[in-house]
């Protein structure tokens, strides 16, 4: 299990990063290698060139400005998991990350790699998901940002041009409720379902809802007609919306479970979010 | 049998027993353990295996030219090239009723399983011989997998065409009157298991290494083998290189399990290449080979029927295990001891059973072949056989522990139908001593009080008899064939330091420690003194394998004869040096003693010295060899016993399953290091919660592994690990040095069923019983569920 | 460095020691550290990152080796089982493997030694903390709960 040959560069820019990429439409970039590396071993990816972004400054950091968390793209999960500001403004973000693997893993891997990667069964896009959040993105032809509703596109697949490098991932911080949740299997295991939501709660309704599963699905996916279906009831009142989130998603089987199972356990996680809400209801 | 080798001279123990921290420890610990792929020999290429991509196919093509030219790689070899030295390596199971195989070194014509070895390449590095992999082109006709055991028994396509109607072995046997106690019976409990397909998974992969020199004919092998002097033999036999001139040499070794108790085609090419080639070579597997070639484990079908008279004793069984065995038979051991061992030994168990119905089979697959893991045949013969004592107790209303005790065995000797003679046991007191440790009465409360919560707690129990000490007194007690017997050497040097060597390689067992505690207790020398070699080369002694539990008694017994030599020329020469009668001269804290004389003594050192150095203290006939080896093999067969009781708890939102807690009570006779037992219990105890809830290989329905890494096949990690309650039991065996019996597997068999046990008995008000392992969370919610 | 190449110049301090070698891109660390620098103490157990053998400390943080390629250590400063003795005593942490009979076969040992090492150096970890940790490596003898309770002893003994 050793990796193919590839050339490696590690450029000091974003614009050398990005012309590297066009260079060569086998290369890839490589962030914290903790995806990529293992498919490299076992040569399931091939690249012809490798651009690790590792040298490039300004790519890691964490800020919170105007109501907005931006994470560089090359910040470690470890990071933000351990980052005071995170814990401060959205702790639910810092927890999330902590899902997240291992810790010898969560050391290296980073917000940006998980992202671009698009894992079906990752966390970070259906936290991006859930709370709207946005990627900067560089190319050659310069930089745009993409919303996480446009960047997903299925598994292991981006909006993401070849020559595009994300340089952070923005978050925002605007007093909506925040839940990241996910099954299992065992401490650190891909999830068996993933579940992100957010929302707004007054008045003990809640309105404003986006929610997002990953692991469970062939790809991370809202749920719009769960979200449509909780719009401005009560956490307790959210039979429709269980219902609704069962009926709609496209659920996965595999040997790890059936879809049948991961629909099931998908409208556990649904509830203990839903609990969750009516306690922060009843806190409020 | 009575042999001078089946008896082992007494011994007083005072090291035997104690907690003796391990000597390999620090070693290891620091990072100086030397592992096979820590050896590098200069000069040395690598090799890397082309496996088949298909379950079964013709091979049409192989074309390597492209790899041969690539920079770096010095040698491809196609199955021609192997067929040229060796047509491959014939296993079968030594009972009746089974039909060899002949596996070869490189696959030829035809591929029988996805992973079996193609092609090799062999290159200056493991990167480039990976490229050069990657090169080689294999055409394949597609010829149809047979992948059901069950129903390639009845017919269809051939998996591999030496055993044409699939047939790998058959058999059995009709003991005392089965129909009348099934006529007879009360209730009639029975079910049909499904016992998962397992890897061993050693956390070192396996890997081999050759060098050999022409000008001497001399060929060593670095192998991390449980069995290395089989291995040798294997070189001479099928190789063809003089046995006189061939080393096999065993490093440090990462855990076997029994995955490293097999020849492989690897092992048996390497040799080749370093020869052809005239340089070194060197094989380490990776994961995703051991997980998909490295032998499979466990698997099989059973159904299985007990009869039960009014009284809830059980008084008949009925079995038929049929093994899921691969596309051949994987020497020594082959897809047959699996299912042989389960119908033939463990139906009667720990119970008076009088009459057993007893059918083995195992059916070619085309799968990876299916080979020893610790528990072989046990662990599903008692996942089968405990899990229908609590479908009976449910049935009959009884507590897990009474059923149990209503057939338990209570007078000893005990001849079981099939005519097995048990000398001695704690089968009865096992039961008694689990149910005090688990408060049975305060458990039931506390089920209760859980279940109005909505909480799921249940109880599992699981109990066992373990052939251990692995014998030719066993293999005839169970009309199985082989010889076994292990040599030990000790020698004591002039200064009165000890240098063990044993047949038996280790693995982490901590041979090196226990074996040190039987040679000071034989010669009252201090454990520091002492060095112990675990046949880390094949020029010395004779092992038959580290396999079957055999570890502690076999070589236990073979250097406490080899002490004993010693030990008496030490006496005799005492005796004449302090003018005392040999029979009252003690070892012990590094003197001899003579008993009931205070301060006549005379050091071990002093002993050693005068042997080598002083010829006047010697008594008359006195011969000074501080050298002897000499070999052991028990007369009787023994057996271990002990159980495991399991609390888990089931998650209603996920069906997830944790052990909360576990309970098990071990006799393995006397005890010569508790936590090195204490360490082989939880060790296999944990395996055994991968078995019953994580690890499945599962091969799709065209015959492809979907499970080729640990991403997929998922071992217990740290949040699997339950506290552990263990308690010692000890009844010696009269038969072995100082009562010593094995147990290195007991965790491991009995584990799945305590597990299985306990999650139906979480599901009780379900009404759902499950009989398959590993248990799914799915399985679980649905039960929940209703 | 911006040429793409299939060699890289790497510098890492390892153990306290400096290196500057000239590696193949594709080069894991955990081979580099083996076969280049001749550290076997780090044991290579499944190459695609889930048995947590190789684990060893990058900037004191805890790493798997064998999912990074040498050059991403480049600057850094690693530190492999080797240097966890002081002298020729063993560290606490160490000591206590032993005493719990923490390991059997060994394979595995370096990978807990390091996590742990790393979660010593952090504070003063719970049970959990350990659990938390530490499943990030695959132990096939044990049973794990000897490890837990080493790991549990150091931490008490750990001067903080």
């Amino acid at each position: 299990m050793k990796s193919p040959v590839f050339a490696y560069a590690a450029p000091n820019t974003v614009a050398e990063a990005c012309s590297l990429l066009a260079d060569d439409e086998d290369a890839k970039l490589l962030a914290g290698g903790q995806s990529l590396v293992p498919l490299l071993a076992l040569r399931l990816a091939a690249p012809t060139t490798l651009v690790d972004l590792r040298l490039v400054p300004a790519l890691t950091g964490i800020t919170h400005d105007q109501g907005v968390l931006r994470l560089g793209a090359m910040t470690t999960h470890r990071s933000i998991e351990r980052s005071p500001l995170v814990q401060d403004v959205a702790p639910a973000i810092a927890e999330a990350a902590a899902l997240i693997a291992h810790p010898q893993v969560r050391t290296r891997g980073t917000i940006g790699g998980a992202v671009a990667h698009a894992d079906a069964a990752a966390e970070w896009p259906a936290v991006l998901l859930a709370m709207d959040g946005h990627v900067e993105v560089t190319g050659t032809g310069g930089s745009r940002s993409i919303s996480a509703g446009d960047l997903f596109m299925g598994p292991f697949m981006t909006s993401l041009e070849p020559d595009e490098v994300i340089t952070s991932v923005s978050l925002p911080i605007d007093g909506r409720e925040i839940w990241v949740d996910e099954h299992q299997r065992r401490h650190g295991d891909y999830g068996l379902s993933i579940l992100a939501m957010t929302y707004q709660l007054s008045d003990g309704l809640i309105t404003d809802v986006r929610l997002a599963v990953a692991g469970a699905t062939g790809s991370v996916t809202r749920a719009p007609e769960a979200e449509a279906a909780l719009e401005g009831r009560a956490p307790a009142d959210s039979n429709d919306a269980i219902t609704a989130l069962a009926a709609e998603l496209s659920y996965t089987s595999d040997i790890h479970g059936s879809a049948d199972y991961r629909r099931d356990i998908t409208t556990t996680l649904f509830q203990r979010a839903l609990r969750a809400a009516g306690e922060r209801s009843g806190q409020a | 049998m009575s042999f001078p080798h089946s008896q082992s001279p007494s011994i007083a123990a005072r090291s035997i027993g104690a907690r003796v921290p391990r000597g390999d420890d620090p070693r290891l610990l620091t990072g100086r353990g030397q592992y096979l792929a820590d050896i590098v020999l200069p000069g040395e290429l690598h090799a890397c295996f082309v496996r088949s991509s298909a379950a079964h196919a013709r091979i049409t093509r192989v074309t390597t030219d492209e790899a041969r030219a690539l920079d770096g790689v010095v040698a491809v070899w196609t199955g021609e090239d192997a067929a040229k030295f060796c047509e491959g390596i014939v296993g079968e199971l030594e009972v009746e009723g089974c039909f060899a195989t002949t596996m070869p070194l490189l696959a030829r014509d035809i591929v029988r399983y996805v992973g079996e070895p193609v092609a090799v390449v062999v290159a200056e590095s493991r990167y480039v011989a990976e490229d050069g992999c990657d090169l080689v082109d294999v055409d394949y006709e597609p010829l149809e997998p047979v992948l059901h055991p069950r129903s390639a028994l009845e017919g269809g396509p051939s998996a591999n065409e030496e055993l044409p109607d699939n047939v790998a072995l058959r058999g059995g046997k009709v003991l005392g009157d089965v129909e009348g106690a099934f006529n007879d019976a009360a209730r009639v409990i029975e079910a049909t298991f499904h016992s998962g397909r397992l890897s061993a998974g050693p956390m070192e992969t396996r890997g081999v290494i050759a060098s050999y020199d022409w000008t001497s004919r001399r060929l060593r092998l670095w192998t991390g083998s449980q069995m290395p002097h089989y291995i040798k033999y294997c070189l001479t036999a099928y190789l063809g290189f003089p046995e006189n001139e061939c080393e096999v040499l065993t490093p440090d070794t990462g855990g076997g399990f029994g995955q490293k108790a097999h020849i492989f085609p690897e092992e048996m090419l390497l040799p080749l290449l370093a020869r052809e080639l005239d340089r070194p070579v060197k094989w380490v597997e990776d994961r995703r080979e051991n997980l998909m070639t490295a032998t499979h484990a466990h698997e099989q079908f059973i159904d299985i029927a007990y009869a039960f008279d009014s009284d809830a004793r059980a008084t008949g069984v009925r079995i038929r295990a049929t093994g899921d065995g691969g596309a051949y038979h994987q020497p020594p051991w082959s897809m047959g001891v699996e299912p042989w061992c389960t119908a033939m030994v463990t139906p009667t168990g720990v119970y008076d059973i009088p009459a057993a119905d007893l059918t083995y089979e195992a059916a070619a697959t085309n799968k990876t072949p299916i080979g020893a893991y610790r528990g072989v045949g046990y662990m599903a013969g008692t996942l089968v056989r405990e899990c229908l004592m609590d479908d009976a107790a449910r049935a009959f209303k009884l507590s897990p522990f009474d059923i149990r005790r209503r057939s338990v065995v209570r007078e000893f000797p005990w001849t079981n139908p099939q005519g097995i003679v048990y000398d001695e046991g704690s089968w009865l007191q096992t039961i008694d001593e689990l149910e005090r440790m688990v408060d049975y009465p305060a458990f039931l409360e506390r089920q209760a009080a859980l279940r109005a919560e909505g909480r799921f707690i249940g109880l599992g129990l699981s109990v066992f008899v373990e052939s251990s000490g692995e014998s030719t007194a066993m293999g005839k007690a169970h009309d199985l064939g082989g010889i076994y017997h292990d040599t030990a050497t000790v020698k004591m040097e002039p200064n009165g330091s000890v240098t063990v060597t044993i047949g038996l390689t280790t693995q982490g067992q901590g041979h090196r420690t226990t074996m040190a505690q039987v040679v000071a207790d034989s010669l009252g020398v201090p454990l520091e003194a002492i060095t112990v070699r675990a046949a880390e080369s094949t020029t010395y002694g004779w092992g038959s394998g580290t396999v079957g539990s055999r570890g502690a008694v076999i070589a236990g017994g073979a250097v406490l004869r080899a002490s004993n030599v010693i030990r008496t020329k030490l006496v005799a020469l005492a005796a004449s040096m302090l003018e005392a009668d040999p029979a009252d001269i003690d070892l012990v804290d590094g003197a001899a003693v003579v008993l009931g004389v205070p301060g006549s003594s005379v050091s071990i050192i002093d002993l050693a010295t005068a042997v080598y150095f002083d010829q006047s203290a010697w008594p008359a006939d006195f011969d000074p060899t501080l050298e002897a080896t000499l070999a052991y093999d028990p007369a009787r067969p023994i057996f271990s016993n002990g159980g495991h009781a399991m609390i888990v708890e089931v998650a209603p939102e996920t069906g997830f399953v944790t052990v909360e807690k576990v309970f098990s009570v071990e006799d393995c006779g006397t005890v010569i290091n508790p936590d090195i037992v204490e360490g082989q219990i939880r060790g296999g105890v944990v395996q055994g919660i991968g078995a019953a809830l994580l690890e499945r290989l599962v091969y799709d329905d065209s015959g492809q592994l979907v499970t080729t890494t640990l991403l997929d096949y998922h071992m217990p990690s740290m949040d699997f690990s339950p506290p552990f309650e263990i308690h010692h039991l000890e009844t010696p065996s009269s038969h072995t040095p100082g009562g010593i019996k094995g147990m290195g597997e007991s965790g491991l068999i009995a584990a799945p069923a305590a597990v299985l046990n306990a999650v139906n008995d979480a599901l009780s008000h379900t009404g759902t019983v499950l009989h398959d392992i590993p248990i799914t969370p799915e399985q679980v919610l649905r039960a929940l569920r209703g | 460095m911006t040429q793409p190449a299939e060699h890289v110049s790497v510098q890492v301090e390892v153990n306290g020691r400096r290196y500057q070698r000239s590696v193949m891109a594709r080069l894991t660390l955990s081979d580099f550290l083996r076969d280049e620098l001749g550290l076997t103490g780090t044991k290579v157990g499944c190459e695609h990152g889930v048995c947590g053998a190789c684990t060893i400390l990058i900037d004191d943080e805890p790493a798997r080796s064998c999912l990074m390629l040498t050059v991403q250590a480049d600057g850094k400063k690693i530190r492999t089982v080797e240097s966890l003795a002081s002298g020729r005593e063993m560290s606490p942490l160490q000591a206590c493997f032993q005493k719990h009979h923490a390991l059997q076969c060994g394979f595995c040992t370096a990978g807990f030694l390091m996590s742990a090492t790393a979660l010593l150096e952090e504070g003063q970890p719970t049970r959990e903390d350990i659990v938390e940790t530490l499943s990030g490596h695959y132990c096939r003898c044990t049973g794990y709960s000897p490890i837990i309770d080493a790991v549990e002893e150091a931490a008490a003994k750990e001067p903080s």
